[in-house]
């Protein structure tokens, strides 16, 4: 792997939840490199410790042993130089603030700029996800897709080199999650930051993804990592292809087995 | 102006029909039960005779509740202002919180009736002991949900910004006190009254001026007709206080989806 891999770099990381005798292991030796501009998904069966790899890269929560690096330092040292960005399932907006003041919150906590150009970066992130016009509505006055949207903008407001994705449209209807997938496809190659994203959608990750992590369940561990090597830049359309359909085939036959593979044939 | 504001307005209207309704019709059962059966006016007036008597002393009895009033918003200032500072405290300090917190029950236990003689002692027959009994009932129940309110944010919205790496006090800017606005005012809309209820009760044990001492010596010398003219102004001033605090409520809790209560 050349040096352009190792914008984040795990080495043997590990999680385990303190529990009865033994305790409970989500993730065990966890290696993986991860390049600038990488899209990389991660799947995996409930459980098996995708939301807790994200939740550890981010600084939320610890790891009971292994190594972090981002851009060369700790994930505590980067993140305090770069802000990340992240988008939680259920979109986490403040609801005593408009969809206006949520995106530019990261800006007034992070202290970046000047409050005019604050205002510009507000707008183009909210124009990027097409939210444009409902910005001095409230969350609750938003549609759980639009408060994604917004999510995501708050996220991209700050310009952040990463971006974490804790299953984004997990709790979207599917008319919804397709759209925005299709949307963040658009995004992604608008923005050009790295994306780290869970989701249980494997179509979702076929599309989006250069590369996909199947994780093992109980304890997490990783099965294998498959390149996605569809052109890009990609469109929805791409769905439609047979490589696509390949893709998602050997994906299934990995997580579920040859089982769901002879009930179809 | 429109139809549908029309629409709301009637439905309001509406809405507040029955229990308009239901007040009326007591009022006149029991202007017409007491004339039918000539109950005497020591244990009895009629409505009428009660109004009439609000209007004859209507410069002493107004001038009462408004003292027992000013005493009762005082005591509801000071005892919120002291609950939402020692909310505040509690945050900054696990220390202060587990020192205090078990002496606010405490406090909470004493019966308010039982401390107001002992607050005149110390206080005199003036505004003092009216204001610190109520605003000694006021506290506890903000502090208890203030507390709640600026601990219970959600989790997600806390590790949103500690990605950001907020600082505790953006995190008390941003996001804690407008999370326990809805709390703050949830107890306030109970306080309220019970300031109007601590400031009567001070009263009751020795002061120059006010309504609770116009139902004392009303009591004394078995004047129902001024007890009840007492009661019923008394009532009316802290629905009004009630009010005032919706209102103040309708402002401040300015987002969707913002009240707890309802």
């Amino acid at each position: 792997m050349s040096e352009e891999h190792q914008f984040i770099h795990l080495e043997a990381i590990s999680k385990t939840f303190p529990g009865v005798e033994t305790g409970l292991t989500v993730l065990d030796q966890i290696d993986l490199s991860v390049g600038k501009r990488d899209f990389v998904s991660f799947v995996g069966h409930s459980g098996c410790g995708k939301s807790t790899l994200l939740r550890i890269i981010a600084g939320l929560e610890p790891p009971t042993a292994g190594k972090l690096m981002i851009s060369g330092m700790s994930n505590e040292d980067y993140a305090s130089q770069v802000p990340l960005g992240f988008v939680f399932q259920d979109a986490a907006l403040l609801p005593w603030k408009t969809l206006a003041e949520n995106v530019r919150l990261p800006l007034d906590i992070l202290g970046i700029e000047t409050p005019a150009i604050r205002r510009t970066m507000v707008q183009r992130a909210i124009d990027l996800v097409r939210l444009t016009g409902f910005e001095n509505l409230f969350p609750d006055h938003l549609s759980g897709g639009m408060r994604q949207r917004a999510s995501i903008a708050r996220s991209l407001v700050y310009r952040p080199e990463l971006l974490l994705m804790d299953e984004p449209f997990g709790a979207l209807d599917d008319f919804t999650r397709r759209e925005l997938s299709d949307e963040l496809l658009r995004i992604w190659g608008e923005t050009a930051c790295t994306v780290l994203f869970v989701t249980h959608s494997l179509p979702e990750a076929v599309l989006l993804s250069d590369r996909v992590v199947v994780l093992d369940n109980k304890p997490g561990r990783i099965r294998e990592i498959v390149p996605i090597d569809l052109p890009r830049p990609r469109w929805a359309d791409v769905r439609a292809s047979r490589a696509f359909a390949d893709h998602l085939l050997h994906l299934e036959s990995l997580i579920f087995g040859h089982r769901h593979h002879d009930q179809i044939s | 102006m429109t139809r549908s504001h029309d629409g709301k307005l009637a439905r309001a209207i509406r809405q507040r029909l029955p229990s308009a309704a239901l007040f009326a019709s007591v009022l006149v059962i029991w202007e017409l039960a007491v004339r039918i059966l000539k109950v005497p006016n020591y244990l009895l007036p009629a409505p009428s005779v009660v109004f009439a008597r609000i209007v004859t002393d209507w410069a002493s009895l107004s001038q009462n509740v408004w003292v027992t009033l000013e005493a009762a918003i005082a005591g509801f200032v000071i005892g919120t202002v002291i609950a939402v500072l020692a909310a505040f405290s509690f945050l900054y300090s696990k220390t202060v919180e587990q020192a205090v917190f078990p002496w606010a029950v405490v406090i909470k236990t004493i019966p308010i009736i039982a401390i107001a003689p002992l607050l005149t002692i110390w206080l005199g027959f003036g505004m003092a002991p009216k204001i610190a009994v109520a605003a000694i009932g006021c506290v506890f129940p903000t502090l208890v949900n203030m507390n709640r309110g600026l601990a219970a944010v959600d989790q997600r919205v806390i590790d949103y910004l500690r990605v950001l790496r907020a600082s505790p006090r953006q995190l008390l800017a941003h996001a804690r006190i407008y999370n326990a606005l809805p709390y703050l005012f949830s107890a306030m809309k109970i306080t309220v009254g019970m300031a109007m209820v601590g400031a009567i009760v001070a009263e009751f044990t020795g002061a120059n001026f006010g309504i609770g001492t116009i139902i004392v010596n009303a009591g004394y010398r078995q004047d129902a007709t001024l007890l009840f003219s007492a009661i019923f102004l008394s009532s009316v001033a802290t629905l009004v206080l009630y009010y005032v605090v919706l209102a103040i409520e309708k402002v401040a809790l300015f987002w969707p989806g913002a009240s707890v209560d309802h």
